[in-house]
């Protein structure tokens, strides 16, 4: 009963990656003020002009925003013991999108390898159990696609994923 | 150990308490709910003071102490200090995260693992479609438990209230209503099956599928039997069958709708009259346009330099078909006010039919360009083979064909020069017969384009399920199915607290869940409707 108590291990395990976009949203927020300004400017001294300032600024917004619902802010995954592991990717404008994987269908959690134009890339991914198939068919779900960790971060999740999902300590 | 709820392996699986955001800041007492040792998992559904038997059963070993709420007095004389509670949690702040203590000391509080998942009853309770089997994809059975706990709760709970007599007057008039709708639709459906299987050779088949109109009636009259038969493995319960029916009524509705609002508007504005007097403006131009373009091919067009013969063949013969067609449409201007009265009338059973109306129209008027491309395609295909057959001449080959194959063979020198005559006076009069088969192949590809939409127009608004939709805009609780857990932050000694909401699923994944497909694919009638 006592086997493996000292061990503490935990039954959460959460990790978040940032996307490096504090430029863009500094960029953003610049052509917000700018256009801003460009209004002020044109009800104070350009009155026939207002119109036309008004809509390309509707069009330029509509298009930053565009632009940032589709831009990933942080990508996390939460991995629950004995209930299985979620991916939470949200967006700059704030939409989250959030994919719940039961432990039954996860095999293992693996660190690949691409090779992409002129360098190597490593990911993280989740095989999967493939349904009414023999064991040896896994589904690969890549994760943190769109942040791209570097290789030593992407160890120490897996092994916290590991730890806590597999009850594998490496 | 006395409730055996000490088996859990080490590690392996820990203690999952599910518990109404409200309890948390509840009273100090003892836990009600269900209670699975062999899960390891615990619902708190209630929490009383006493032990008694209430609606729920007793969770035996936890004991919720909330320290915030609690008077000095009332900790003095709390009563779990019974042997059987095992498991305490210690709710010290407000509405905060609540830390938990052991009262049998083998544990010393370490190494046993325990998730506290809160959730939102409200959240929770409206989830069905995870219930059934075949849409659970990533979905723990946990939660699966936890609803239809709640369900049952919510149940007891309404069993007391006076209602029924409303809902019974109701549902007799439902039945009042809907008895002699659906009695005399299965006679019409029957009959209408009866007339099906008497004309179900091969060649009558092929010709109801030809016009558009008859092929869409029959995709309708599928809708309404699927509406009054009940399938075999339909089940009531199931919410995705009730979203199906649902759907079937609201695209028929919808449809209706529709159809009665154009139909309106036209005649309100008199547009049948306008779009008729257009119509044969158009058409008028249009053969004029045409015959300048026979003429303008007979000549020398975009400068290429043609057989000026054959071509003047080919733009006479085609000149002769557009006069047919000519005369043809003199024959229909009188009557196309009337065709097209009947067409915005036919408005009334819905836009579709409206819509498989106009494309048959259409298909009507321009059936002298498929005449051209049909005529022109043939010409062309045979000269195309005669050429190939021929180019095997130089090669000293021929087809054989017995054995359908190409063999070698000695031909005769006056063999040679003939087929080497009539090959060259192929091959000059080829670009001319290209020239024409691209023209007319061009003009028969624009009205399969519009035909063509207005069948993918049709399959949508036929198939579309307008009932999901709606939920889905209303946010429905039917419609969550996607998990999401949100871990609390809270103090060192608090426990792990996990939040657990169920989200909309998103609208493509509704839709493709509970849409229907008739007969045909989108691009097999796309395709149906391009003969």
């Amino acid at each position: 009963m006592d086997v493996g108590k000292d061990l503490n291990r935990p039954s959460v395990f959460e990790y978040v990656q940032h996307n490096l976009s504090s430029s863009l949203k500094i960029i953003c927020c610049l052509s917000a003020t700018v256009l801003f300004l460009s209004v002020a400017v044109s009800l104070i001294f350009l009155e026939g002009m207002l119109m036309t300032t008004l809509a390309a600024n509707g069009i330029f917004y509509i298009f930053i925003s565009g632009v940032l619902s589709f831009t990933v802010s942080q990508e996390k995954i939460l991995v629950i013991r004995s209930m299985g592991l979620q991916i939470q990717t949200s967006y700059l404008l704030g939409q989250e999108k959030t994919n719940f994987i039961p432990q039954q269908k996860i095999v293992d959690i693996v660190i690949n390898e691409a090779i992409s134009m002129h360098k190597v890339s490593y990911y993280l991914a989740v095989l999967l159990k493939t349904e009414g198939e023999e064991c040896h068919n896994f589904e690969v779900k890549p994760l943190f696609t769109n942040t791209m960790p570097p290789l030593t971060v992407l160890k120490e999740v897996r092994r916290g994923c590991q730890e806590v999902l597999l009850d594998k300590v490496s | 150990m006395k409730n055996g709820r000490g088996s859990n392996a080490p590690g392996s699986v820990p203690l999952k308490v599910f518990i109404s955001r409200d309890l948390l800041n509840a009273n100090s007492g003892h836990c009600f709910g269900r209670w699975m040792p062999d899960k390891n998992l615990a619902f708190i559904l209630a929490i009383e003071e006493s032990s008694a038997e209430t609606d729920q059963d007793l969770i035996p070993f936890i004991y919720w102490e909330n320290l915030y709420m609690q008077t000095e007095a009332k900790k003095a004389s709390s009563d779990w200090k019974c042997s059987e509670i095992e498991l305490i949690f210690v709710q010290h702040t407000f509405n905060g995260l609540p830390s938990c203590r052991y009262q049998n000391t083998i544990h010393n509080g370490l190494g046993e693992d325990i998730i506290l998942i809160v959730f939102d009853e409200e959240n929770v309770k409206g989830h069905k479609l995870t219930s059934q089997t075949m849409y659970n994809e990533g979905h723990t059975s946990e939660v699966n438990i936890l609803s239809d706990l709640l369900r049952q709760s919510e149940r007891r709970e309404q069993r007391g209230v006076k209602w029924r007599g409303v809902h019974l007057t109701l549902a007799w008039l439902m039945f009042l209503v809907k008895w002699p709708l659906c009695t005399t639709l299965k006679i019409f459906l029957s009959g209408y099956s009866a007339v099906e299987q008497m004309l179900s050779t091969d060649w009558i088949q092929h010709l109801v599928s030809l016009p558009m109109l008859t092929s869409h009636l029959a995709t309708k009259i599928n809708i309404l039997k699927g509406l009054t038969m009940q399938r075999e493995d339909e089940d009531k319960n199931n919410e995705v069958d009730k979203l199906r029916v649902g759907n079937k009524l609201l695209i028929l509705l919808v449809d209706l709708v529709l159809g009665c609002l154009v139909c309106y508007f036209i005649h309100k504005y008199h547009l049948q009259q306008i779009l008729s007097h257009n119509l044969i403006k158009f058409l008028q131009s249009t053969s004029l346009q045409l015959q300048e373009l026979l003429r303008w091919l007979m000549g020398a067009p975009a400068g290429l330099k043609l057989n000026s013969g054959y071509a003047h063949f080919l733009g006479h013969f085609f000149l002769y078909q557009s006069y047919l067609w000519i005369g043809y449409l003199y024959i229909l201007y009188p009557i196309m006010d009337n065709i097209i009265w009947g067409m915005t009338i036919s408005g009334c059973l819905g836009l579709t039919v409206l819509l498989a109306v106009a494309s048959d129209i259409l298909s009507l008027l321009t059936f002298h360009i498929y005449c051209f491309y049909v005529y022109a395609a043939k010409i062309f295909t045979l000269q195309l083979s005669a050429l190939t057959s021929l180019s095997r001449l130089f090669r000293g080959r021929k087809w054989n064909v017995l054995r359908s194959r190409v063999d070698s063979c000695i031909y005769d020198i006056d063999q040679l020069a003939v087929g080497t005559l009539i090959f060259t006076v192929l091959l000059f009069l080829l670009p001319t017969s290209l020239l024409f088969y691209s023209v007319f192949t061009a003009l028969q590809m624009v009205v399969l384009v519009i035909r063509g939409t207005i069948a993918l127009v049709i399959h949508h608004l036929s198939t579309f399920p307008w009932y999901t939709a709606v939920k889905w805009l209303l946010r429905r609780p039917v419609l969550r199915d996607q998990l999401s857990f949100i871990k609390l932050r809270g103090n060192q000694d608090s426990v792990v607290c996990l939040v657990l909401q169920l989200q909309l699923m998103s609208l493509t994944r509704a839709v493709s869940l509970t849409r229907e497909v008739y007969q045909k694919k989108p691009r097999a009638a796309i395709l149906a409707g391009t003969h």
